[in-house]
């Protein structure tokens, strides 16, 4: 009865970095090819092993809110997406809260990270700093993050 | 496997209430009792979704039988989320079913409004998959997602989404029990602030305190129960193949009508788990009544109106009759059951076959049961 949640198997992984596209994302892969990103232990499909693999830090959006009344601890706008990577991997990070131009479901985007938190790559330094300092969290962990951010990209 | 038939339906008002969890269950408890003709219960199934959180209360189903006076009766407990309602009532047939037990009293509620929304958000979102909820997913989030790509697909506008809460405020208007009895606007439902884009806090069902029940038993009643089906799939959405469409609503759909021997066609009345307005759309299409994508032209042209050929949520649903989350499934058979006996009042349809589908989760352990009028 899963059958048709599997994608189909990938070949090898992809040749992301030295096409610079950037730092690819995490993953795991299961014998039956079903791929997940964060990687899991067992295959959310059919529970064999996983093995490490990495997906291609870019997808198509297939849905995104803005949410306005987040949890205890965040702040709002927030703003949460659903990517599709490539091989059909669905990928959630956090995309535009203030800023939605452009945002529309199919959309091609590419996905960066600071201390494994996943953004759209097409967020400003100042937006960037602003969903960090939004999110659930200690705030001298929040600070350093902010600050890595900020160090990260004048260098 | 016996025929299992509803004894007993009763219900407390669903809203802002003063009374604790332990008051309400025993209210709708009493109700379904007197309704049964107070017949000798083996059991008693209890459904609460967290009331350690949310009551303060722990061991709730010792707890309530000890509060109605009847501590030597075994009782337990039953959580799939928000969908524990159906689920005790699942657990309570297949105890009747099976003839372990001949009368069993099941009840379902939930105590929400003393703690602060927000509170109650990161409650609820503990439903969802922990990766997932670091990204500060809530259950209108994951909604929304899923919103957005029905929307996507099937070219649907806001306003197609308020027509839900349009129709089901009108509902809930007739039903004595319902939190909300004010007809509502498509303008007021489109004025509304934004929860999580695109829904808007008319797409979202309260947050309501109240409890339902019901007595099953092996004896010939009105209302006999003659499917039923659990559903499960992925917590994550990520791992879902499907983001228009709930396969755990499909799957418990498909059991329910082998088992009672009855089609989507042959339904005409339902309640579904609007807890969001997208989901009543999504699943009159999961439980066969519309295909995919057409779900709301039918509720368009009124076809799910309480006038229409199919009414689905003439109690109001979980968006105008209130959503105390462990209750609101059982609620829905408690509807159904006084639909198919003519004892709904003002919302009353002409109606012997009735179906309830119940939402766990954001569709991850469903249920969908068909009761039927006994000749």
């Amino acid at each position: 009865m899963f059958e048709s949640a599997i994608p189909a198997p990938q070949p090898a992984p992809h040749p992301v970095e030295q096409r610079g596209e950037g730092e690819p994302i995490p993953a795991s892969r299961c014998a039956c090819g079903y791929v997940a990103a964060p990687p899991t232990p067992f295959c959310p499909c059919c529970a064999g092993p996983m093995v490490p693999f990495q997906v291609a830090p870019f997808g198509a959006v297939l849905s995104y809110t803005i949410l306005h009344s987040p949890p205890a601890g965040f702040t709002a706008p927030l703003s949460i997406a659903l990517v599709e990577l490539p091989g059909g991997v669905k990928f959630i990070c956090h995309g535009h809260a203030d800023d939605q131009r452009g945002l529309r479901v199919g959309r091609h985007v590419r996905i960066e990270h600071t201390d494994d938190i996943y953004y759209f790559a097409s967020m400003s330094l100042g937006e960037r700093a602003r969903l960090l300092w939004s999110r659930r969290g200690e705030t001298r962990q929040k600070l350093r993050a902010i600050l890595r951010l900020s160090l990260r990209r004048r260098g | 496997m016996s025929d299992v038939y509803v004894a007993g339906a009763g219900m407390t008002r669903f809203g802002r209430l003063d009374a604790t969890l332990l008051g309400l269950l025993a209210e709708a408890g009493a109700g379904a009792l007197r309704d049964a003709g107070s017949p000798e219960i083996q059991a008693i199934y209890v459904a609460s979704m967290d009331p350690e959180e949310l009551a303060d209360e722990g061991s709730i189903a010792s707890l309530f039988a000890a509060y109605i006076g009847r501590p030597r009766l075994p009782s337990l407990r039953i959580e799939t989320g928000t969908s524990s309602g159906a689920a005790a009532f699942f657990a309570a047939w297949t105890a009747v079913a099976s003839g372990y037990h001949d009368h069993v009293l099941v009840v379902a509620g939930e105590k929400m409004t003393s703690r602060p929304t927000p509170e109650v958000a990161a409650i609820l979102s503990r439903m969802i998959d922990p990766y997932e909820r670091s990204y500060g997913a809530t259950m209108p989030a994951l909604a929304a997602l899923v919103a957005r790509a029905y929307m996507e697909a099937h070219d649907l506008a806001p306003k197609d989404l308020a027509q839900v809460a349009v129709k089901n405020h009108a509902n809930g208007a007739r039903n004595p029990l319902a939190h909300f009895q004010r007809p509502i606007t498509v303008e007021e439902a489109l004025e509304s602030r934004f929860v999580a884009e695109p829904l808007r806090l008319y797409d979202c069902c309260p947050i309501s305190d109240g409890a339902a029940a019901a007595v099953l038993t092996r004896e010939r009643h009105r209302v006999r129960v003659a499917g039923i089906g659990h559903g499960a799939d992925h917590l994550a959405l990520r791992h879902r193949d499907c983001l228009t469409g709930f396969r755990a609503t499909q799957a418990a759909a498909r059991r329910a009508y082998a088992m009672a021997g009855r089609s989507p066609r042959d339904i005409q009345v339902a309640e579904l788990h609007d807890a969001f307005t997208p989901f009543e759309i999504i699943s009159s299409e999961d439980v066969g009544f519309f295909e995919p994508g057409q779900g709301a032209r039918a509720l368009a042209r009124g076809r799910t109106a309480l006038g229409g050929d199919l009414p689905i949520n003439p109690s109001g649903g979980l968006k105008a009759r209130g959503h105390p989350v462990g209750a609101s499934g059982l609620a829905q058979v408690v509807e159904i059951v006084w639909q198919l006996r003519g004892e709904a009042g003002g919302r009353q349809v002409d109606a012997r076959v009735g179906l309830a589908q119940s939402i766990g989760g954001l569709a991850s352990n469903n249920f969908v049961t068909v009761l039927e009028a006994v000749a």
